[in-house]
């Protein structure tokens, strides 16, 4: 396995006056990962989720750790014309039980030479995203200007695929007992044959099968941290035989830019499993903290 | 049981003193851990390692993937939920979450036989005794056989992973798919040494000699050595070791029955969470709803089906200890919850009543009925036995005496269309009058499929049984059913297809040789 990348840190300091200090800190990650060489032809590392059933990520030569692999998918079939041009879906027949109008439609990707083969079977699981960033990057601003101090640390990560595992469970719509997405509404029905999501079946395995559907973008620039400060002036604080006084807010988490369907883009590794990064299955929320307070000095 | 992780450490031991470097300075034996050197001295270490075998691997497929295959399918459970429909509409695929579950349970035990049975055999030639040794390898080679007697059952032509140690070694991951009738005989020759090395009687649980042969002879019959299997059921029967236990209903509503006089093989379990499958599960997927306690999980995924329900004869004594219908009751059982018209309803012990209202003590799902089996009740606060949410601690059967008498019966009956022979009469009968039914005078293979289907309801087995008549009968029974609920009957097309289980599409992500043609193993 190979890892190489670079690490930029600037740190500048853009004013300095009196009165006035504006400083600047700069920080850019990017690497890449890949598994060079592995000992056999079929030798890889797996990671499955949901008791281990499903097979969610492959460790393969050529590819970074923990890849996601799955079916690709071509929307939904929506017309009975598209239903009558469909491709076998793992061996389904075209009808209510198996595959139907609302169904999701996989992609011919490849088959047993290596072509497409005419029909969608596990041939067809390919590579539909890797779980680590291009590149992360952080940028801290710190301005003091007279009694005034004020600082903000904006946090970022481009380029990483989050497998939305939480999403999986909830627009699944096999099961009228399970509570499900607001999301769901919009599926697919005899009366809203535009419906951005399948129709709800119990009999169709395959619209649930991973497949890029639960793959999404993860990148996200976050305000992490966010601070203002104001240092009391001398005049009032001696009188009170107090050296220095600062009256504070921070702010932790105070908002994060995303597209990003899932609470948090910044989910790291489930169950500990390198091989299951970025798949969110649920988990404990990054807080937001608002914290104010005053710095005494006797 | 408890001591699993402890001999799953055991069990990795003697693989990494296999496969390390030869280099000697390495070749220290450990002081301070066990090793193959210093533990498998003893009787209670060596029974410790098989004891694993018995419970907490079967799970994945003992909780759900047995109720999918083997009742889902064959139409005697009706299902809700959203991975268990498929089987009863035919349209799973190799994306099914449950198939990849019982895969799992099975090539995981086969595995793990495998490398029980390299490491004690290693300690044998070790200068180990050979005579708890070699008892321990039979009961590894009886799990193994079993196991490999489901995986052709379920898929047909299915991989065989003798030496997964070695298949490692070899680097070579592309393994093809054997013939059904090559795997059969795989899982037979691995009973033989069962058969042969197993002793005649055990501890409560431990399977013996004639486990193997009762799992021998219902084997022949995937074979039609019909010879083979009346010899191998005779043999059990002639034992005198084996009985049907009276009180049908008692073998599967109580732990106090587990390991009856009527078992030759169970899944022994704990009444333990810790670790998650240790118990048994049956208990809440399929006790009512207003069973449930503050002690008893209850959500009744799988339910007896309306087809079912209609195959017991009037007046079978087998229907109440199966089956929860209208006016069901078990007094003994207290149910309680924060509804005063629920308590007072309960009060005089636990009604099944579709006419009261649902929340108060009314119990009206889609079927009008749920399964008795393995539902051991609402918990120790509240007249029954203990239960842990989830887990109960009763075993269940896999293999028991009633089986071994329509074996014998079917093995009588062989190819003819119908037989009077008396033997065949007398172990059917006995059968049939623990049920509290009329004897019959002539059996004919339909005989033999009904009362096997009520005999053996909701325990994974009438799908081997329809499965095994051939795709033509098999068609015929199954496009006849009622699959559907007590308002809308519901009537599906069986192709040729749904005979066998795909292989699970992960797996042949892994291995690309599944997806070809099968190939002989011998």
């Amino acid at each position: 396995m190979s890892n190489t990348g670079i690490d930029i840190s600037l740190n500048t300091t853009n004013i300095k006056t009196k009165t006035l200090t504006w400083k600047t800190n700069i920080i850019f990650s990017q690497f890449k990962n890949k598994l060079e060489k592995v000992a056999g032809d079929l030798a890889a590392l797996y990671g499955r989720i949901y008791y281990d059933n499903y097979l969610i990520s492959r460790t393969i030569p050529g590819y970074a750790v923990g890849s996601f692999f799955g079916l690709k998918t071509d929307g939904l079939f929506r017309t009975q014309d598209e239903l009558n041009n469909s491709l076998p879906q793992f061996g389904y027949s075209v009808d209510q039980t198996h595959t139907w109008l609302g169904d999701v439609r996989f992609k011919d990707v490849s088959g047993a030479d290596g072509k497409p083969d005419g029909v969608i079977d596990e041939k067809d699981i390919t590579f539909i995203g890797s779980p680590l960033p291009k590149f992360t990057y952080g940028f801290t601003n710190t301005v003091n200007y007279k009694d005034f101090d004020f600082s903000i640390f904006l946090q970022g990560s481009y380029g990483a695929k989050i497998f939305n595992f939480l999403r999986w469970q909830l627009e699944k719509m096999d099961n009228p007992y399970y509570n499900q997405l607001r999301s769901v509404a919009d599926r697919y029905t005899a009366t809203n044959t535009t419906g951005q999501l399948p129709r709800f079946t119990n009999t169709n395995v395959n619209n649930v099968y991973m497949s890029d559907r639960y793959v999404e973008d993860g990148s996200y620039l976050r305000i992490q941290n966010l601070a203002i400060g104001y240092r009391i002036p001398a005049k009032y604080t001696s009188k009170a035989k107090i050296s220095s006084a600062r009256v504070y807010i921070t702010v932790q988490n105070l908002h994060t830019f995303t597209k990003y369907s899932g609470y948090d883009p910044e989910v790291g590794v489930f169950n500990n499993n390198i091989r299951l990064t970025n798949v969110d299955a649920g988990h404990y929320p990054n807080p937001r903290s608002f914290t104010a307070g005053i710095n005494l000095d006797l | 049981m408890k001591n699993i992780m402890r001999y799953t450490a055991l069990l990795i031991l003697p693989v990494v003193l296999l496969f390390s470097c030869k280099k000697a300075f390495l070749d220290k034996p450990a002081l301070d851990s066990t090793t193959l050197d210093n533990y498998y001295n003893t009787a209670e270490e060596v029974r410790g390692l098989t004891s694993t075998l018995y419970g907490l691997p079967w799970a994945g497929y003992e909780n759900r993937a047995m109720d999918a295959i083997g009742d889902v399918m064959a139409g005697n459970e009706y299902t809700g939920g959203g991975d268990d429909p498929p089987f009863i509409n035919f349209s799973f695929a190799s994306t099914s979450v449950r198939i990849a579950d019982a895969w799992k349970v099975f090539y995981k035990i086969g595995g793990w036989t495998s490398e029980y049975m390299n490491a004690l055999e290693l300690k044998k030639s070790k200068g180990g005794n050979a005579t708890i040794l070699d008892p321990a390898i039979a009961e590894c080679h009886f799990f193994k056989g079993t196991v490999y007697f489901y995986i052709a059952r379920i898929w047909g032509d299915a991989p065989i992973v003798n030496d997964p140690g070695g298949t490692i070694l070899s680097g070579d991951f592309n393994i093809p798919r054997y013939y059904k009738a090559d795997v059969l005989r795989f899982a037979l020759e691995e009973l033989k040494k069962a058969e042969a090395g197993l002793p005649e009687t055990d501890i409560a649980g431990r399977v013996t000699k004639f486990s193997a042969k009762g799992m021998m002879a219902k084997l022949y019959l995937y074979r039609k050595d019909y010879d083979s299997a009346k010899t191998k059921a005779l043999e059990v029967m002639n034992s005198g070791k084996y009985d049907l236990f009276q009180n049908y209903g008692a073998m599967f509503n109580s732990s106090a029955n587990n390991n009856n006089i009527e078992s030759l093989f169970s899944i022994q379990h704990q009444l333990t969470g810790n670790p998650w499958g240790s118990g048994n599960q049956k208990n809440p997927d399929r006790g009512p709803g207003n069973l449930q306690t503050s002690e008893a999980s209850m959500w009744e995924l799988y339910t007896p089906s309306r087809d079912v329900i209609a195959a017991f004869e009037s007046g079978d004594l087998r229907r109440k200890g199966s089956m929860m219908e209208h006016g069901w009751t078990n007094p003994a059982w207290k149910p309680k919850n924060a509804n005063a018209t629920y308590n007072a309803f309960m009060a005089n012990g636990y009604k099944y009543d579709t006419l009261q209202a649902v929340g108060d003590g009314g119990q009206k799902n889609q079927v009008r009925a749920n399964i008795a089996k393995y539902v051991v009740g609402p918990g120790s606060a509240f007249g029954g036995e203990a239960v842990l949410g989830m887990n109960t601690g009763i075993n269940t059967m896999m293999l028991r005496y009633a089986d071994i008498l329509l074996i014998y019966a079917e093995a009588v009956l062989g190819t003819n269309a119908s037989t009077t022979d008396a033997s065949a009469l007398a172990a059917f009968n006995k059968v049939r009058q623990r049920a509290g039914l009329i004897p019959k005078t002539t059996l004919t293979m339909d005989d033999i499929l009904k009362e096997r289907r009520v005999e053996f309801a909701f325990e994974g087995d009438y799908w081997f049984d329809i499965q095994r008549q051939g795709f033509a009968k098999a068609k015929q029974i199954i496009e006849a059913q009622n699959r559907g609920t007590f308002d809308n009957p519901v009537y599906v097309t069986f192709t040729q297809n749904y005979m066998h289980l795909p292989i699970p599409a992960g797996e042949v992500l892994q291995d690309p040789a599944l997806a070809q043609p099968p190939v002989a193993y011998y």
